[in-house]
């Protein structure tokens, strides 16, 4: 394959330019540095492969925004092939006839290399050498074989990070990488999940136990039944025991009753009832007999009870009397009552009218008829007396006001009258005035007399009251003489006393006023007094008006005299009038002591008690009158009553208190009487009833007797007991068979029909029983509680089984183990593919040593040999920490690569890379381009050099950039100046 | 006569059984999955009564004796006892997976359950009012495995029965699986004078044959990425001159594989727009396995990494949504620009690293004492993968390491 020609539209300096290369497989393109060689260079790689967009950028011409070029490219197989770019994304493929054809047509010509792998193999630069220089020398062998295989450090780095990374995820005895700690973890979860599981399989032997426990249960249970029915057999045998016992009893005492077994019962009802009736008969003969004794006896009573003829006559004559004693008992009875009454009229009235009188003198008074009027007139008369000793009392009364008036009268005038001394002085004033002294004689005279005028007057006021005390007292003592009443004595006494202190008092006083006249003698002061003529005047005045006074007095002491004249007058009126009452008084007193009624009683009301006694008299003999009939009476029923109480005497009757209850005695013998008879015409009846039934009993007995006979005979028995008591005998008979049948049933009914024949035979004995039933009961007991044991047993392993199934946490942890497990895979997959690359890439490695390190070495060999002028002859491949070696061919010396000089080890890396290029590239025949690679070559050696190239240029197309126009001109080729 | 029945049709139920490639799981969703068997079995025995069925055919594989728990034969015996509380029978038999002789728990399950308990073919009848209403045929696997064909054993009982119902736990006869059992051809099955061929052992759901019907309802269940879609069960009706077939989904929890294209995305937060985007909604939660295709841009090259945590935030917010998605599993596929070296070296390489190679390589681990227990030996796929994988990861750290 070779470039034909290259048409630069722009990249980096180059714009619009086109290079055109010769059929020569060598061209060389000269040209300065900055010239241009490089950006040459990379416009060929970006016209066969592409650049990315970043690169693109960098290459894009400053002044022009176009990027892009043409190649024409000759193909020994498909001739001559266009390719266009523009910018990165743009490309187009031509074939020779013309057609476009896509990228991997292009790409398969060129043996799918990729740029990098290109560069590596086709492309060697100045820079490479610079880079291979500046390398660490022990590394130099890596790179020269990363050159070799893939012409990149990549798969070296690739290689590292592989390692670390799987480091990181798993070491076969470590614990920290993912891997080792996943799988601890898992190791954990499994352990636990086994453990589980194993409690998970137990289920089956949980199952299994269970069925085992339920069959001991079962078991358990059916021997418990067993039990049961042995002990409900114990118990049968305990319960029908008594009957057993019975029926044994029995048939014993059927065997005694053995000989009755035939007897006939055919005419047991009728001797029966033949023996009954007989024997009612004979009972109810007794009865009648007895009925007849009693009659009999009663009869003969009741005629000793009844009384006798004369004595039934008296009877019936006393009680014949009855009505008419009833009818004078209730004439008493009225009487009785109106005596009563009338006595109590009289108590009454007597009452009402207090009036001192009693019944008794009631009967004896008499009332003669002129008593009423005589009683009128004493009456009127005291009315008299009385009337006109009120007329002299009040006249008395007023003479005594009047005296009082002109007493009171008298006593102002006095008070007026001036004092003696002061009518002396007025006087002697006067006298003074005109001679003096001349009224004081009459004055005093004055005085004097009204003095002695005040004493008389006392001194017969005195004897007044002594006159008047002793009448009251005398009238008092008269009237307690005459009526007979002792304080009124008192009283009189008591007048008498007063009267006397009165008089004693009055006397005192009269001293006093003697005393006082004896001291009215005048003493006459001689003074002198000067007198005016007013004052005389005056004097005058007032004396002329105290003789006025003096005047009215006087008058006025006539007046008294008169009124006291006519008082005495009066006096002696009243005494007269007292005179009379004394023998009115004495008249009634009289009257008094004759009618005691009257005493107590003003004779005012005689007249009245007068009629009342009148009217209590008649009554009184109304009375009288009664009591009288009232005795007639009486006396009658005494009678009737003695002939009475005879005949209870006579006929030995306790005497009754009363008439009634005798009567009522008298009348009940009457009835019982009666009564008797009437029993015994009965009896009598009875008796002769009782008589024919008797006669009738006895012969219907006899013929039942003669039945009762015949049928005895005929069964055989000579007397009835007999009959009865083998009668008695055959039922018990029939009754004990009855018996045994029926408990024999019993038995049967009680019995399972199973255990009967069993049952039957065994003994009779109480306790045997007891004995077995205590022993299975206990047996039971203990059953019951290997049950109950089995039960809870089994109720606990449901509970184990239930639990087991209701665990779910086994299921959890396998999912969860699982899902671990899934990440586990999925950490080792991906372990897997990093390792797995891993050893891919170091097969390939040591593939590829194998395949073709050998050839290279040997190949560059040749051409080191060739361009070191056979100096060095033999090249080593770096083995464990050795690097390249070479041998000196003559003296078969061996040197390590950073042991040779620089032009060395630049020949050596180009051997290396032609023998690359030879190796690896020898069937695509790709261009090699080579750019300034020869810098620290000599004469000698470039020229070796060159014919290696021109070698080399035999089989492909070689580009070779430099700036060395020696090296350009030694190379037999084409040479194109690169210049702008 | 007008003798009908309808049933259920159920198979490999695998319950509690355990999940494959699910890994760090958020704890919700983890107790979910678990139980997600189990769930799917409720719902089973929910139909049955709401369908009112006269009876159940679980045909195999009930609950696997790998993963064995006592609380899968638990669950498995109270779903018996609902179904004898409403007076549903239930025949099955047992299959590769719980095959008798295996060292189950004894369980004992309610009367209305029948089981096939022998490894030659037998018939139970089926009464319905008092009148036999059907046969079911079947066997039960006695071993780990059968390998004859059964189908020759099949024979229609002697005796008025409306319907023959058979069951068979096994597949098609193929050349190319070494390991089928109970082997048969679909025409052995059609002229054996039976109503319905009851199958199971196929995790698929698929119908064979239409009259009679030939079914493998499928697992009730998908416990991997391989197991997608709806899975549940049949509702079958037989009359006699019909019959009727309806598919029951009955799975908790749905198994779903997403391509999902984010080659037009330039960047993370459009990335992870575009994944929100693309998941399915479906109405029952479900495990997603993401097909992420990317490519590689100028601006922009979504690398493992990134996108691996963009699944976390993206699962972070669709496990809390209801219902819950969640994103167990994804593979990258970067769509790349066709420019990069066939390294001839590596290529030479690729042809050189033959199995043993690889597993040379691997015994380190594989053969560790302490990770064996935990690890399965690589299948021959597996082992390719790794080698692609590693030969894929040898040419990307490569071309990185030369790029830089």
């Amino acid at each position: 394959m070779k470039i034909k020609e290259i048409t630069i539209y722009g990249f980096g300096r180059w714009i619009d330019q086109t290079f055109s290369f010769s059929n020569s497989n060598m061209i060389t393109l000269l040209g300065d540095n900055e010239s241009g060689k490089t950006t040459l260079h990379q416009f060929i790689l970006y016209m066969l492969f592409g650049m990315t967009k970043k690169k693109c950028d960098f290459y894009r011409p400053k002044t022009s925004s176009k990027l892009g070029g043409r190649m024409i490219i000759d193909h020994p197989c498909e001739g001559t092939i266009w390719i266009e770019r523009l910018d990165a994304a743009q490309v187009q493929y031509f074939a020779d006839d013309g057609e476009e054809r896509d990228e991997a047509w292009f790409r398969e010509l060129l043996g799918n290399m990729n740029a990098e792998a290109f560069q590596s193999i086709y492309s060697f630069s100045s820079q490479d050498l610079a880079v291979f220089q500046n390398m660490k020398e022990s590394d130099i062998n890596e790179l020269l074989l990363s050159i070799g295989l893939t012409g990149s450090a990549a798969v070296y780095k690739v290689e590292k990070k592989l390692q670390s990374e799987l480091q990181k995820q798993f070491k076969p005895s470590g614990t920290k990488p993912v891997i080792n700690e996943k799988l601890s973890e898992l190791r954990a979860m499994d352990q636990q999940l086994g453990e589980s599981k194993r409690l998970e399989k137990s289920y089956k032997d949980q199952i299994e136990q269970i069925d085992t426990l339920e069959k001991k249960h079962k078991l358990k249970k059916e021997q418990i039944a067993q039990k049961n029915e042995q002990l409900a057999k114990e118990q049968l045998m305990e319960k029908i025991l008594p009957i057993r016992k019975e029926i044994h009893h029995v048939s014993e005492e059927l065997q005694g009753l053995a000989d009755v077994r035939n007897f006939p019962l055919d005419n047991q009802e009728q001797i029966k009832t033949l023996h009954i009736d007989i024997n009612n008969l004979n009972r109810e003969f007794a009865s009648q007999q007895d009925t007849l004794d009693t009659y009999t006896k009663k009869k003969q009573d009741l005629e000793i009870a009844s009384l006798q003829n004369e004595e039934k006559e008296q009877l019936n004559h006393l009680l014949n009397q009855k009505a008419e004693i009833t009818l004078i008992r209730e004439r008493q009875r009225t009487i009785e009552q109106d005596y009563s009454y009338k006595a109590r009229e009289i108590t009454e009235m007597i009452q009402e009218k207090q009036i001192h009188i009693t019944t008794d003198e009631l009967e004896r008074q008499e009332l003669p008829f002129y008593l009423e009027k005589e009683w009128g007139s004493l009456r009127k008369e005291q009315e008299n007396i009385q009337e006109k000793l009120a007329g002299n009392v009040q006249k008395n009364e007023q003479l005594l006001q009047e005296k009082s008036r002109m007493e009171e009268e008298q006593k102002n005038l006095n008070q007026e009258l001036l004092a003696e001394a002061h009518i002396k002085e007025l006087n002697q004033r006067i006298d003074a005035y005109k001679q003096k002294n001349r009224a004081d004689e009459s004055q005093q005279k004055n005085m004097s007399q009204i003095l002695n005028k005040m004493i008389r007057e006392k001194k017969k006021q005195g004897r007044m009251l002594v006159i008047i005390g002793a009448v009251i007292a005398l009238a008092g003592a008269l009237t307690g003489f005459a009526a007979d009443v002792p304080w009124l004595y008192l009283i009189s006494l008591a007048v008498v006393a007063g009267v006397y202190y009165f008089r004693l008092v009055q006397l005192q006083d009269i001293k006093e006023l003697n005393q006082q006249r004896k001291g009215l003698q005048p003493e006459y002061p001689g003074q002198e007094i000067d007198v005016t003529e007013a004052e005389y005047q005056e004097a005058k005045e007032i004396l002329e008006e105290q003789q006025k006074l003096q005047r009215r007095l006087h008058s006025l002491e006539d007046r008294l005299q008169h009124i006291r004249s006519q008082f005495e007058e009066n006096e002696a009126v009243r005494f007269d009038l007292t005179k009379q009452q004394n023998r009115l008084e004495e008249n009634i007193v009289d009257q008094q002591n004759h009618f005691s009624v009257l005493q107590d009683v003003d004779v005012l009301y005689w007249q009245d008690i007068y009629h009342l006694l009148q009217k209590l008299i008649q009554l009184t003999n109304e009375k009288q009158s009664l009591k009288k009939e009232l005795d007639r009476v009486t006396e009658r029923i005494y009678e009737f009553s003695d002939q009475v109480k005879n005949w209870f005497r006579t006929n030995g009757l306790a005497n009754q208190t009363t008439l009634e209850e005798m009567m009522l005695t008298l009348e009940d013998i009457q009835q019982q009487e009666q009564q008797h008879q009437h029993e015994l015409q009965q009896l009598t009846q009875f008796i002769k009833d009782v008589q024919n039934k008797l006669m009738v009993l006895k012969q219907k007995r006899n013929r039942y007797t003669e039945e009762r006979d015949k049928l005895l005979k005929a069964s055989g028995t000579e007397s009835e007991e007999i009959y009865f008591e083998k009668q008695t005998r055959k039922e018990r008979y029939n009754k004990l068979y009855e018996r045994l049948e029926e408990l024999k049933e019993r038995l049967q009914i009680l019995i399972p029909e199973e255990w009967q024949q069993e049952l039957a035979d065994e003994p009779l004995e109480a306790e045997n029983y007891y004995k077995n039933r205590k022993e299975l009961e206990l047996a039971l007991a203990d059953y019951e509680e290997d049950l109950e044991r089995l039960k809870n047993e089994l109720a606990e392993q449901r509970l184990r089984i239930e639990q087991l199934e209701s665990e779910e946490d086994i299921s959890l942890q396998m999912h969860q183990l699982a899902m671990e497990k899934e990440e586990l895979e999925d950490l080792v997959r991906n372990w897997a593919v990093q390792k797995t690359a891993l050893r891919m890439l170091e097969a390939a490695k040591n593939q590829f040593k194998d395949k073709y390190l050998a050839l290279v070495i040997e190949t560059a060999q040749i051409y080191f040999k060739e361009i070191t002028a056979n100096q060095y002859d033999t090249i080593y491949a770096p083995a464990a920490e050795k690097s390249f070696q070479v041998e000196n061919s003559k003296k078969k010396q061996r040197f390590y690569v950073e042991e040779l000089s620089q032009g060395t080890k630049d020949q050596l890396y180009i051997s290396l890379r032609f023998a690359i290029n030879e190796v690896m590239a020898k069937s695509s025949g790709l261009p090699f381009f080579m750019d300034d690679a020869f810098v620290h070559f000599d004469m000698n050696r470039t020229e070796r050099m060159h014919k290696v190239l021109e070698r080399l240029a035999e089989e492909q197309q070689v580009i070779l950039f430099t700036c060395r126009r020696e090296l350009a001109e030694a190379a037999n080729g084409d040479i194109i100046h690169l210049s702008i | 006569m007008d003798s009908a029945v309808t049933f259920i049709h159920a198979a490999d139920l695998h319950l509690d059984s355990l999940f494959k490639g699910l890994r760090h799981v958020p704890a919700n969703i983890f107790k979910e999955i678990q139980e997600s068997t189990f769930t799917a079995l409720n719902h089973l025995i929910d139909e049955a009564i709401n369908h009112n069925v006269d009876f159940v055919l679980l045909a195999g594989d009930l609950y696997d004796h790998e993963s064995q728990s006592l609380k899968a034969q638990i669950r498995l015996r109270r779903a018996f006892e609902r179904l004898d509380e409403q007076n549903i029978d239930v025949f099955l038999s047992y299959g590769n997976h719980d095959f008798m002789k295996g060292d189950s728990f004894d369980v004992e399950y309610p009367d209305n359950v029948h089981i096939f308990s022998e490894e030659t073919v037998t018939y139970i009848p089926f009464y319905k009012n008092g009148e036999a209403a059907a046969a079911i045929y079947g066997f039960s696997y006695e071993n780990r495995a059968v390998y004859e064909n059964k189908s020759a054993e099949y024979k229609v009982a002697a005796g008025e029965y409306p319907f023959h119902i058979a069951m068979l736990h096994g597949s098609v006869a193929t050349n190319t699986e070494h390991d089928s059992y109970a082997p048969f051809q679909i025409k052995d099955l059609l002229n054996k004078g039976m109503d319905y061929w009851a199958l199971g052992h196929i995790h698929k759901r698929q119908q064979l044959h239409s009259n009679p019907p030939v079914i493998y309802p499928g697992n009730i269940q998908g416990r991997h990425r391989k197991e997608t879609g709806e899975k549940g069960c049949y509702l079958i009706h037989l009359s006699k001159h019909n019959i009727e077939q309806t598919f029951l989904p009955l799975q908790a929890i749905r198994y779903e594989e997403v391509e999902v294209d984010i080659r037009e995305c330039l960047t993370p937060s459009h990335v992870e727009k575009s994944i929100m985007k693309q998941l399915p909604a479906n109405s029952v939660p479900s495990l997603l396995y993401l097909k992420i295709i990317a490519k590689e841009n100028e601006e922009f090259t979504p690398d493992e990494i990134l996108i691996q945590e963009l699944i976390e935030v993206i699962n972070e917010s669709v496990s809390e949504a209801f219902p819950w998605q969640y994103i167990y599993h994804y593979r990258m596929a970067v769509e790349e620009e066709p420019a990069w070296l066939e390294d001839s070296f590596l290529k030479d390489i690729l042809e050189e690293a033959d199995t043993s190679f690889i597993q040379e390589g691997l015994n380190e681990i594989y053969h560790h004492r302490n990770a064996r227990k935990f690890l399965s030996s690589l299948s021959d796929e597996e082992e390719q993968a790794v080698k692609e994988n590693a030969y894929q990861l040898l040419n990307v750290l490569l071309r990185r390491e030369r790029t830089e």
